[in-house]
């Protein structure tokens, strides 16, 4: 492996798993290490050395195959994870993680004090953190038959986050709308898709809804103990930028 | 009275229980038209203005009691509050209207003794039978224990809910005595051990019966007030060391004082609630039930109190010169644990990524070690331990080492001598109580 060269092309992909582990492929074929790899997204403007990779099954399932039998499930899952998160470059990250990996096979995992392992290692647990975060900070208006919620997270956390509601509440319907990445998880019946969505309206909250708010509210205030008032720590736990969304924080 | 304002009342009254956490209960999913799973891990919804986490609807059933425990706002004898009572109907549906917006966990039903203990019991029966056969509710509920009640109204509610606990309430059986006349030891230990005695048998009969009824499989609880009565913080450590071995406790709770009456027994209203010794408290919990720290290694009879300067972590490190420092790449698991800068997360690092290279400070640095302050205690591949006279100010948060700045006492000496030294000044960040 040693003969890879550097190389200032930058592959652009379709920002879905398939779609980079075909990278993977291309770069291991031309024996080059592509200078970034770029979901369609965010390669807003036409780059000189771009190359363009349409996701092939085939070879997605070749490359995909082979992880787990060289370095374990656990490098698999990671994999997969780290495509979720808001890392920066994250791509290369992993293209360095499995060149990795094909050497040193499962106890890649275990290699913390490595750079890239490391980095991949931290940004699935601050990922994790935030998909834990929300299931505690979501909050679903109830119009009519349907519970909508509206987000606004770092990660992809939608995958993550679907499961917990669905075993949460089987017999309810539900969206949750994560206005950063303009995606919607749509749950009902045992069964939830994602998609993207281009934007959406959220319906104004009725006479019932209001009334359960209000009554949040005043519980959220009335519990806390004015002796022990201690704003800093509910910042650290709490940042801001969960709060828009949360009932009990708007005036 | 509508809803709001009993909501109001009966939150206020119970928002100085300390318990708020939804953790232990083994994953279960939510029942087949019903609503609500517990998870392994404590969700927090929200945290209030005092930086605690909300997870629960912290409710009492009433805060009618017919006791007068001195340190309680809802005593008998306290004329200046309102009094309300939550019909189980009206509970429960707040409960499931709350939980389907994601605004709770679950619920945390305490209540003041209304009538008498049994009648009292019934009031929380009925709200969780709605809950649980009505609704087929399936999230998590945390039940109180009503000291006095008959066994079988216990056992009932231990059915119902996920998890139990019985406030131990006062660190002595002096001071309960003193201050909690309406209770005694016994009414609540005897509870607590019925409850051990059901968890224990249920256990039995799941292993036999996979399809028996669950009584409080989150186990039980207890919490205690702090400061309010004069026992010393080792005395208080030994108490929860040893209701954490007898009664199979997952959690003992700490909660600082806040003055709520007049009462030369108690003290004074204007008394600060003593916080800090609270949050050294759990930093001890927290050592006894992860580090594996016996109450006797925190403190003990020559110092039978917290150092306000440094977390207990550190100022045993620091009186135990002898045991360091440890070699990162041999040192036991419990070893690494006890170095002031290692957690159990970057502990569990280091056993597995030794097991590949041999780790130098700046691999322990990638694993999460907070070399600041470890690097006194331990030595490397590389580098030996770091002798600096820096270490305290390392060892100390920001907080702690303004507060140590601020404090009047002769300082140029060597760190091994510091918590010594303290002992005198130790009380100076107590409210010691007024003398009973
Ligand atoms: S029994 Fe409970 S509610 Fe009643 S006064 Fe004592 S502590 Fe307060």
């Amino acid at each position: 492996m040693a003969e890879f060269s550097k190389s200032n092309i930058i592959y652009i992909y379709d920002g879905a798993f398939e779609g980079f582990l075909c990278c993977v492929f291309e770069s291991f074929t031309r024996k080059e290490i592509p200078s970034d790899i770029l979901s369609q997204k965010d390669a807003h403007t036409n780059l000189l050395e771009q190359f363009n990779i349409t996701t092939d099954i085939k070879k997605a399932n070749r490359v995909k195959k082979s992880i787990p039998q060289k370095m374990g499930f656990e490098a698999f899952a990671l994999l997969e994870n780290t495509l979720l998160t808001c890392l920066k470059h994250k791509e290369m990250f992993m293209l360095d993680f499995m060149r990795l990996g094909y050497k040193a096979g499962s106890k890649i995992t275990n290699m913390l004090d490595n750079n890239t392992v490391m980095t991949l290692t931290k940004a699935v647990k601050q990922m994790a953190n935030e998909v834990n975060k929300f299931t505690g900070f979501i909050r679903f208006s109830v119009h009519g038959d349907l519970l909508i919620s509206k987000i606004k997270p770092k990660n992809y956390v939608l995958r993550h986050i679907a499961p917990h509601f669905a075993a949460r509440m089987p017999n309810e319907k539900f969206v949750i709308f994560d206005e950063t990445h303009n995606m919607i998880c749509a749950y009902a019946k045992g069964r939830y898709a994602i998609s993207e969505i281009s934007g959406i309206e959220l319906p104004k909250a009725d006479n019932e809804e209001q009334r359960y708010r209000n009554l949040w509210k005043m519980f959220h205030d009335t519990i806390a103990i004015k002796t022990r008032k201690h704003p800093n720590c509910q910042m650290t736990l709490m940042p801001k930028r969960y709060r828009s969304n949360m009932t009990e924080f708007q005036p | 009275m509508d809803i709001s304002d009993k909501l109001q009342i009966l939150a206020d009254s119970a928002k100085y229980d300390a318990a708020c956490t939804s953790s232990g209960t083994a994953g279960a999913a939510a029942a087949i038209g019903g609503i609500g799973s517990t998870c392994l891990a404590g969700v927090c919804h929200s945290f209030a203005a005092d930086g605690r986490c909300i997870s629960l609807l912290k409710v009492l059933q009433t805060n009618i009691c017919i006791y007068d425990c001195k340190y309680c706002l809802n005593r008998k004898s306290n004329t200046k509050i309102k009094r309300a009572v939550f019909k189980p109907e009206e509970l429960a549906d707040l409960t499931i209207q709350f939980y389907k917006r994601n605004y709770i966990e679950g619920l945390f039903l305490s209540s003041g003794i209304i009538k008498n203990p049994d009648y009292t019991c019934e009031l929380i029966i009925r709200t969780l039978v709605i809950l649980r056969k009505t609704y087929n509710f399936g999230g998590y509920i945390h039940a109180k224990a009503i000291p006095g009640a008959d066994g079988s109204l216990l056992r009932q509610i231990g059915l119902l809910a996920d998890r139990m606990s019985v406030n131990i309430e006062m660190p002595s059986q002096n001071s309960l005595a003193l201050l909690a006349p309406d209770k005694s030891k016994d009414a609540i230990l005897k509870p607590m051990e019925f409850i051990k005695e059901n968890i224990n048998e249920n256990m039995r009969d799941l292993t036999v019966y996979k399809k028996a009824p669950k009584f409080a499989p989150a186990g039980q609880s207890t919490q205690m007030i702090i400061g309010a009565s004069p026992e010393t913080d080792s005395h208080i450590l030994k108490l929860t060391e040893s209701l954490y071995k007898k009664y199979k406790l997952k959690r003992v709770f700490f909660s600082a004082y806040i003055p709520v009456s007049d009462n030369s027994m108690l003290p004074s209203p204007d008394t600060q609630p003593p916080l800090l010794r609270e949050h050294r408290l759990y930093q001890a919990d927290w050592l006894m039930r992860f580090y594996k720290f016996r109450a006797d290694e925190i403190l003990d009879d020559k110092s039978p109190n917290f150092n306000p300067f440094l977390d207990p972590k550190c100022n045993w490190a620091l009186n135990h010169p002898e045991f360091f420092p440890v070699e990162a790449n041999k040192a036991s698991y419990a070893q690494l644990l006890r170095v002031p800068g290692i957690g159990v997360i970057s502990a569990q690092r280091i056993i597995i990524a030794r097991k590949h290279n041999t780790l130098d400070f700046n691999s322990l640095k990638k694993l999460g070690v907070t070399l600041k302050r470890a690097k006194y205690f331990i030595v490397c591949k590389d580098a030996p331990t770091i002798k600096n006279d820096n270490i305290l100010q390392s060892l100390m948060s920001a907080k702690e080492f303004n507060m140590y700045k601020d404090a009047k006492f002769p300082k140029q000496l060597d760190f091994f001598e510091m918590p010594k030294l303290l002992r005198d000044k130790e009380h100076l960040w107590l409210n010691s109580p007024k003398a009973i």
